[in-house]
């Protein structure tokens, strides 16, 4: 048996605090971009619960946004220790920003070399590996607990490295989170490299100029090979760039490498994928190079959507996010409509449309890619 | 099955780092501490292969750079660096050499507290089974003293995982509660308990372990021999 099982995910993005509205309403061609401080943001407006007092020093914005997402399936994921035994079980966190929304709240300029100018538990809250502690302990998971952090990849690499370690028989099943919230550091780090969109995004379309910053928590758990799955994650594949820190080389050379690793690992042509959601950030320089690497591996036209003129573009939390509305696609056999394209680039060499349209298909490819040239492909497959 | 093929390592301690060159003269002059500290481990296992897939690791990543960013913040509203920016990112010391010597294999960033070796391990031990060897990069630089942490020195490691040994590397979980034996000078450095496995491995035979860590959960983590 190919792959590993998707028993269940979750998801709370700008469309929704719970998965079946949020994917709803991205399925109907909704935007949950709304306008905070002059920019186009993809916030969770929906209040989050704070942690467990015993947690408090882990207590983050990132914390209560992962557990809450993960809470949505805390029944399969209960199933899932009982079945296996808690130390067969992992848990996995994709992110980019770590608790540094907190720490830029907290902190005094010009006093990082002043002894404990942030108290309250700053290291804990700031830490990449705060929120895989916090999912360990409040779902009573014992397997091996990290973070992945690659950036905007960040979230397609633990699915990745969680294949491998059900495959490799390290553990039976991986709770996998991508989950990224917005802050002042990441909006104004990708205002400094004029990336930010003037208004809501448009990806692949002739006007595109930019992103929207968004923020998601997106759980997926991942089981040893089931018979009975409906769906699976079937191919991963990952690469570099090699070529500059922040932009991709035209011809989408190491994306390229990327999406047919993903095929070779999946067994199959790329006549059978039925479509693709893509990184499409809408940004100049992403949407055309990675049109001509999807042009590459799987000719001219090929069905592809971007979601981030839905969503904003979620950071580390996108892979994850791209991966369950990749399912989504699969059980509604539709792509959903990219929302902000009006016109599309004549130099796009891929078939995005404003609308949504059917596909017919038992694959779905899911795509993303990050700063340092650091790309990620997953692949998903409908069982049954 | 994956061994340690070949090791190098550095700490605060060992003096000043020679200019490597694995870094380009423009990016030598942007790299920060932690590119320069990962540079000169990797440049001391030989030639940098532009396939190998490599698994970084770290707790905080290049923490001084987004404190710098973080100062930046309260005093300009035209954006920041796009040179700190990109190189605040986790994975930016690897990714920095990738770029510099047109790398184009599989990079992942791994991050934990104070299990991170173990978990570095166990990604690179994963990863080497479908691939056979990896590149293991860990690195940790001084935090900044806002945190209040226990100073320590900046530790940074390199090695090879390869299948021709026919040691096999295994790491487990213990309920023995873990001794750190590293110095007072490393003791407070996450990264650093990578040294323990690495110098361990160098007479390992089989049935041999050593803990090597602690775990969040309780307990600790052993490194065996089989």
């Amino acid at each position: 048996m190919k792959g590993v099982s998707i028993t269940d995910y979750a998801v709370i993005c700008a469309t929704g605090r719970t998965t079946k509205t949020a994917t709803d309403r991205i399925f109907a061609g909704e935007s949950g971009l709304t306008q905070h401080d002059g920019r186009f943001v993809g916030r969770v407006v929906e209040p989050l619960a704070p942690l467990p007092d015993l947690l408090a020093e882990f207590d983050t914005r990132q914390a209560r946004l992962a557990l809450q997402t993960a809470l949505q399936i805390s029944v399969s994921i209960k199933h899932a220790i009982e079945k296996w035994g808690p130390t067969r079980v992992a848990v996995l966190i994709g992110t980019s920003t770590g608790g540094i929304e907190w720490v830029e709240n907290h902190y005094i300029a010009g006093t990082s070399d002043t002894a404990s100018t942030l108290v309250g538990s700053a290291f804990t809250r700031h830490s990449f590996g705060a929120v895989p502690q916090v999912l360990q302990r409040c779902l009573g998971l014992g397997g091996p607990a990290y973070a992945i952090s690659t950036a905007c990849s960040s979230s397609s690499h633990i699915l990745g490295s969680a294949a491998r370690m059900i495959k490799g028989g390290r553990v039976d099943a991986v709770l996998a989170v991508g989950v990224d919230t917005l802050c002042e550091l990441t909006l104004q780090g990708f205002h400094g490299l004029g990336l930010l969109a003037k208004s809501m995004c448009h990806p692949f379309d002739s006007a595109r100029d930019g992103i929207n910053i968004g923020e998601a928590g997106a759980a997926i758990l991942l089981e040893k090979g089931d018979a009975n799955a409906e769906f699976r994650l079937r191919g991963f594949g990952a690469s570099s760039d090699g070529y500059h820190m922040t932009r991709p080389p035209a011809d989408g050379a190491g994306a390229v490498i990327a999406m047919r690793a993903a095929l070779e690992d999946a067994g199959i042509t790329p006549a059978e994928v039925a479509g693709i959601h893509t990184h499409g950030t809408g940004t100049i320089e992403n949407d055309r190079a990675e049109s001509n690497a999807i042009a590459a591996v799987f000719g001219d036209w090929k069905s592809v959507v971007s979601t981030k003129g839905a969503t904003g573009h979620t950071l580390g939390a996108c892979g994850a996010l791209n991966a369950i509305l990749s399912v989504e696609s699969l059980k509604r056999q539709c792509l959903p409509a990219t929302v902000g394209l009006h016109d599309l680039d004549p130099s796009m060499r891929v078939r995005a449309e404003a609308s949504a349209r059917s596909i017919s298909g038992n694959f779905v490819a899911s795509n993303s890619f990050a700063f340092g040239g650091n790309n990620a492909t997953v692949i998903v497959e409908r069982c049954k | 099955m994956s061994w340690i093929d070949c090791s190098s390592s550095w700490w605060g301690s060992r003096g000043d780092l020679p200019a490597s060159t694995l870094l380009s003269r423009s990016a030598a002059r942007r790299a920060d501490e932690m590119t320069k500290y990962c540079a000169h481990v990797i440049e001391e296992l030989g030639a940098f292969s532009k396939t190998v897939p490599i698994v970084y690791g770290s707790c905080l990543g290049s923490v001084s750079v987004v404190f710098l960013l973080l100062d930046e913040l309260s005093k300009d509203e035209l954006g920041l660096s796009p040179i700190q920016f990109s190189g605040s990112v986790h994975h930016a010391p690897i990714s920095a050499l990738g770029v510099s010597n047109q790398h184009t294999g599989i990079v992942t960033a791994v991050s934990a507290n104070q299990d991170l070796s173990a978990v570095v391990m166990i990604e690179a031990l994963d990863l080497a089974k479908s691939v056979g060897e990896v590149l293991v990069v860990i690195s940790e630089e001084t935090w900044p003293r806002a945190f209040g942490a226990e100073p320590f020195e900046p530790y940074a490691a390199a090695l090879q995982l390869t299948d021709s040994d026919p040691r096999q590397l295994v790491v487990e979980l213990s309920d023995e509660p873990f001794e750190n034996p590293l110095g007072d000078n490393l003791r407070g450095n996450p990264a650093a308990n990578l040294q323990i496995i690495i110098d361990w491995s160098d007479t390992a035979s089989a049935g041999d372990f050593t803990q090597f860590a602690s775990h969040t959960l309780g307990g600790s983590w052993i490194v065996r021999c089989k």
